[in-house]
């Protein structure tokens, strides 16, 4: 019967955004099975069969709570689960290569399923990388910065000299830097003036844009082509640079999404194939949305906790589907 | 290390700020397979850290190291 068709989440266990959409599903008595990748395969199993002539894959998926066939599953809620965890009495060497062979497995036997997805981490991936996103945002009609990824100090002079104006540098991927003192360090976007470019660009890429003049910013959660925008007041020299180094000095509230922007975001979506997608904007005091980035499996459940915007909502909506 | 050796946007690295959302006295609900207070309320509908670096406890965060790389994919 269609109604008892399961919906499948996989995400770390403390997760606050898969708290809530597991919440929505479990009121609207949709059946639902969580789990972490990191419990296969000592306390999940995974049996999945494939006939010679009919495409798709069946069998079970079982966590010793409860299971599901896979060729049930309605519709996936993916969101960073963690990473097998092969049992200590593996050696080393084995306990590699038994971690890919599990992940590679349970990952894609699932994203082979012919579901609803937010999102398929296929599509996670590729939609993920800042410079390929610059490219697809202006593509779909969203203005970003100014932007160079070099490492030619002389490159970088001449860039700030075209821009004429404040320039910021940012990361071109996350990650923390361990510098094996104390506690991981973040690198955040920060102001570089043209005399701080020196030779030390010369030892990895480097990201650099134009410094766009912020009114404010907008964390904006779009979930199957419905906007959910919190704007986001900066009252510090820190937080207007970027917002996630000084968290005291924000104040939020919602906002409306033009338009024009809102057709842009879903021709991107769209160009992804990804129907989840939380995005960086700044708003100028000209009142122009700046695309920054968008983070795939971004995080949103702050988002509704302090503006109300039912997000939650839209993914219990779209994971359930309309016509069940 | 010299400063030379530091590659430049690596210069501005920092501690990131301390903003944990709490977790004490969350409990794992198998039934509902959310995260429960000692009062059995919904951790999600406590305050949750507005930040996405790794001190918050939605998930990872935004700002780990590629959050999107797994091998298999």
């Amino acid at each position: 019967m269609a109604a008892a068709r399961p919906v499948v989440v996989v995400a770390e266990r403390l997760d606050a955004s898969a708290d809530m959409v597991v919440d929505q599903l479990n009121q609207r008595g949709v059946p639902v099975m969580r789990y972490d990748a990191a419990g296969f395969p000592q306390s999940i199993s995974l049996s999945a069969t494939h006939e010679a002539a009919e495409a798709g894959w069946r069998g079970v998926l079982d966590d010793g709570h409860r299971s599901v066939r896979l060729e049930d599953v309605r519709a996936v809620y993916y969101r960073r689960p963690g990473r097998p965890v092969i049992a200590k009495t593996v050696a080393g060497p084995y306990a590699a290569w038994a971690q890919h062979q599990a992940d590679t497995a349970l990952l894609n036997v699932v994203s082979a399923l012919p579901a609803r997805w937010i999102n398929n981490p296929h599509h996670d991936r590729l939609a993920s990388h800042k410079p390929q996103q610059l490219v697809a945002a202006t593509r779909a009609g969203l203005q970003v910065p100014r932007s160079i990824v070099t490492n030619i100090p002389e490159e970088a002079r001449r860039f700030a000299k075209y821009v004429a104006g404040p320039l910021i540098c940012k990361p071109i991927i996350g990650g923390r830097l361990d510098i094996g003192s104390g506690r991981k360090l973040m690198v955040a976007t920060h102001i570089l003036g043209p005399d701080d470019i020196d030779d030390s660009l010369r030892l990895t890429a480097h990201y650099i844009q134009e410094a766009v003049p912020k009114q404010y910013e907008v964390r904006l959660i779009v979930v199957d082509g419905e906007m959910f925008a919190a704007r986001i007041q900066a009252d510090s020299e820190k937080a207007r640079t970027d917002w996630r180094t000084d968290p005291d000095a924000l104040g939020f509230s919602i906002t409306r999404t033009p338009g024009r922007v809102a057709a842009a975001l879903r021709r991107f979506m769209a160009s992804y194939g990804i129907t989840f997608g939380a995005f960086d904007f700044a708003v100028t005091p000209d009142g122009d949305w700046v695309f920054f980035e968008c983070n795939p499996a971004g995080t949103w459940a702050w988002v509704e906790n302090r503006t109300g915007l039912p997000i939650a909502a839209a993914h219990a909506d779209y994971l359930q589907g309309r016509a069940t | 290390m010299t400063t030379a050796a530091i590659p430049l946007a690596a210069r501005a690295a920092a501690e990131p700020p301390l903003a944990v959302t709490s977790v004490q006295g969350v409990t794992w609900d198998d039934e509902k397979q959310i995260n429960v207070q000692l009062d059995g309320t919904p951790w999600h509908t406590t305050p949750q850290a507005a930040s996405c670096t790794d001190t918050n406890q939605d998930g990872k965060g935004d700002d780990v190291d590629d959050p999107y790389f797994a091998p298999a994919t």
